[in-house]
């Protein structure tokens, strides 16, 4: 394993794979800069909508008789929407400025990883950990740029010890799926 | 006499073979959490904790494991912000001024063994410090009622809001969410269903457990994907010499001695935290004693006073956890939920008399922790060394493939993964607008709390709301509640600098 592999940049959190992008790739990669305040004017007006749909629904929330005595289960949710809306006011008032959002491609990355996760969420069962699990890491792997010769046995290899030893050791049982487990 | 044989209950329970090789195997997994820029302390006690369930271990068992994760991940977040000027989280930030200049210049294993050392000392001083602070504060927070209790919750929220990120509406405003969260479910009280939509997953609430690790680790990688996208690397520098001269020892004893004694008082303060301790000490050390303006250049006594800081401020910070229910930062957040899970509610009782066994057994397991940090860092930081140079393509599955396991054990449902998933979108959103994450947690996990008190309270008032504001308790718990949300700004006033847009521009999580 080289230091190429992986590196990690100081004052950065960030941690980069494989190869570096090229030249040009950089230069369009530093970010969208969405103008001036509006991200959080949109984050006020945002929270504000949900305030609203939260104390509209917090309405609904009824008992018969005297079961919630002087405070009843819509009294705190009404309160607590309310108080969000005059946040989300403020938040919108004291806008500062804007961070720099993922570029197209980045945004289309993201986009992947979470759509992956959904699929993953609903396939689990029905394909056993082992399979989804590797096959999710060779997707999130791939987008950090992996060498596939060796994420593929690698991810395999781990996600198998990690059926193995969660359920032998640990006695949790991970799905098996069609694939079949320990 | 009492506290003493508090403590030799603690260390026997502690002390057993099963519970000595948890703390062993909590400290090393959370000094590799703390190295692994990928994962956070917060990341990691909220993944490792449905694991420890699957384990079938006993709640002191799992308080020890975690509480060394907690320890460790604090020494492995120094590793990083010493060798790569990458603070793992919020305390460590002013450790990279002084210990990235060291490793810069071949100086890094003294830079990792005086932070190992001062570490150690002040550790040990701030469990010392616990003991004797604890009980009676404890014994203090008995006669509270209803609603003491409910300001309490308000000054805990305040606490997380005021020191999470720059804009004070942006850290209320997670903290209502966080609440907003909880409400979520059915309504014990009166059975009524709350924000469900009819899905029955839902009627049991929102496990905090899920919320954490999608919004930390699933984020995280998010996050982490974007600055792979652009193309952000550089090598880093290896340590040589591991340990340091008597001399170098000597000429931080000072430094060591001043950053312990700041660190715990600080650190007692709720919503002061770790991170405030590091940078008033090392505040205070330059003033002192950087005669030749080497501080900022490389000078050793610029990492052991904020190393001994910060990690006094985390035993002290302990105090106003266990005695209040109040944390310090987003992994004393974490522990609380632990703890509220296990049925122990600080600040709603005396844990030191409900839970004498539990809470005296995590405290002798701080001193077993504190030892065999010191024990296993020297022979290690080569291997820490090595640990970064896992490549990010395989670190990234990594997580994201533990984060699932952890979250599908909980309950045995794909569904929560969905809901982790959609609470890492939402994650990494706030962290690109700058809400911080920590107080939704803290929403999410004292909500409860805050209706419960706040319906007994109106309920023993007959609707009466001015009852929060009647007696001098209450009231002085809201004006130190007011005091701590603008703290940041007070202390920039003293200092001359924004000690927020210190932390928020450092990245790291609070």
């Amino acid at each position: 394993m080289s230091d190429s592999d992986s590196s990690f940049a100081p004052g950065h959190r960030g941690v980069s794979g494989g190869d570096p992008p090229s030249a040009t790739e950089a230069e369009g990669e530093s970010g969208s800069q969405v103008s001036g305040k509006w991200n959080d004017r949109i984050l006020g007006l945002a929270g504000l909508a949900i305030s609203v749909a939260f104390v509209a629904e917090s309405r609904s929330f009824t008992v018969v008789g005297d079961l919630g005595g002087p405070v009843g289960p819509s009294t705190l949710p009404t309160a607590v929407g309310i108080l969000f809306g005059a946040i989300s006011i403020a938040v919108f008032l004291l806008a500062e400025d804007g961070p720099s959002w993922p570029t197209k491609s980045a945004w289309w990355q993201i986009c992947l990883v979470i759509v992956s996760s959904y699929i993953y969420g609903q396939v689990l069962e029905f394909l056993g950990f082992i399979v989804a699990s590797t096959a999710m890491a060779i997707v999130v792997g791939a987008l950090f740029r992996a060498p596939m010769q060796r994420l593929v046995p690698m991810a395999f290899v781990f996600c198998v010890g990690m059926a193995y030893v969660f359920n032998n050791w640990l006695s949790l049982s991970l799905p098996d799926g069609w694939w079949g487990g320990f | 006499m009492f506290l003493a044989f508090n403590l030799l209950d603690g260390f026997a329970a502690a002390l057993t073979p099963t519970n000595i090789a948890l703390a062993l195997v909590g400290c090393l997994l959370g000094t590799l959490i703390g190295v692994l820029p990928g994962i956070g302390p917060i990341t990691g006690v909220a993944i490792l904790f449905p694991i420890t369930l699957t384990l079938g271990l006993d709640d002191a068992a799992t308080l020890i494991l975690l509480a060394s994760v907690y320890y460790g991940s604090q020494y492995g977040g120094s590793t990083t912000s010493i060798l790569l000027n990458v603070p793992g989280e919020a305390s460590s930030v002013v450790t990279t001024l002084d210990g990235y200049q060291m490793a810069r210049k071949g100086r890094a294993g003294q830079a990792l063994a005086i932070s190992a050392i001062g570490s150690f000392f002040a550790g040990t001083a701030s469990v010392i410090g616990l003991m004797l602070f604890g009980p009676p504060l404890s014994e203090i927070t008995t006669r509270f009622q209803s609603p003491e209790k409910f300001m309490v919750v308000i000054l805990a929220f305040a606490t997380v809001s005021s020191l999470a990120g720059r804009s004070i509406a942006k850290g209320l405003m997670a903290v209502v969410f966080g609440v907003g969260l909880a409400m979520v479910g059915t309504d014990l009280q009166t059975g009524v269903t709350r924000y469900t939509f009819g899905e029955l997953k839902l009627q049991e609430g929102m496990d905090f457990v899920i919320i954490a690790i999608g919004l930390f680790a699933v984020s995280e990688v998010l996050t982490l994907l974007e600055d792979t996208v652009k193309g952000e690397s550089i090598a880093f520098q290896k340590a040589e010499r591991i340990w340091i001269t008597f001399r170098e020892f000597w000429f931080s004893v000072g430094a060591i001695l001043r950053g312990s004694v700041i660190g715990f008082f600080v650190g007692l303060l709720p919503g002061t935290g770790a991170s405030v301790a590091g940078f008033m000490s090392y505040g205070l050390e330059k003033r002192l004693s950087d005669k030749e303006g080497t501080f900022g250049k490389g000078d050793i006594r610029g990492v052991a006073a904020p190393e001994s800081a910060n990690n006094a401020a985390a035993g002290g910070s302990l105090v106003p956890l266990l005695t209040l229910g109040i944390p310090g930062s987003g992994t004393t957040a974490v522990l609380l939920g632990i703890l509220i899970s296990m049925g122990i509610r600080p600040g709603s009782g005396n844990v030191f008399s409900d839970s004498p066994e539990l809470i005296w057994t995590l405290i002798a397991s701080m001193y077993v922790g504190n030892v065999m940090l010191l024990l296993l860092n020297f022979p290690l930081v080569k291997l820490f060394v090595k640990i970064l140079a896992i490549p990010a393509w395989f670190l990234m599955p990594l997580i994201l493939i533990i984060s699932y396991i952890g979250v599908y054990s909980v309950n045995n449902s794909s569904l929560d993964i969905t809901i982790m998933t959609i609470f890492g979108v939402l994650g990494f959103l706030f962290r690109k607008l700058q809400v911080p994450l920590a107080p939704i947690l803290m929403g999410l996990i004292l909500g409860d709390d805050l209706e419960q008190n706040f319906r007994r309270s109106l309920t023993a008032s007959g609707g009466d709301y001015l009852t929060f504001l009647s007696g001098w308790l209450n009231l002085s718990i809201l004006t130190v509640a007011v005091i701590v949300l603008f703290l940041p700004q007070i202390l920039s006033l003293i200092r001359g600098s924004n000690v927020k847009d210190e932390f928020a521009d450092s990245g790291a999580e609070v």
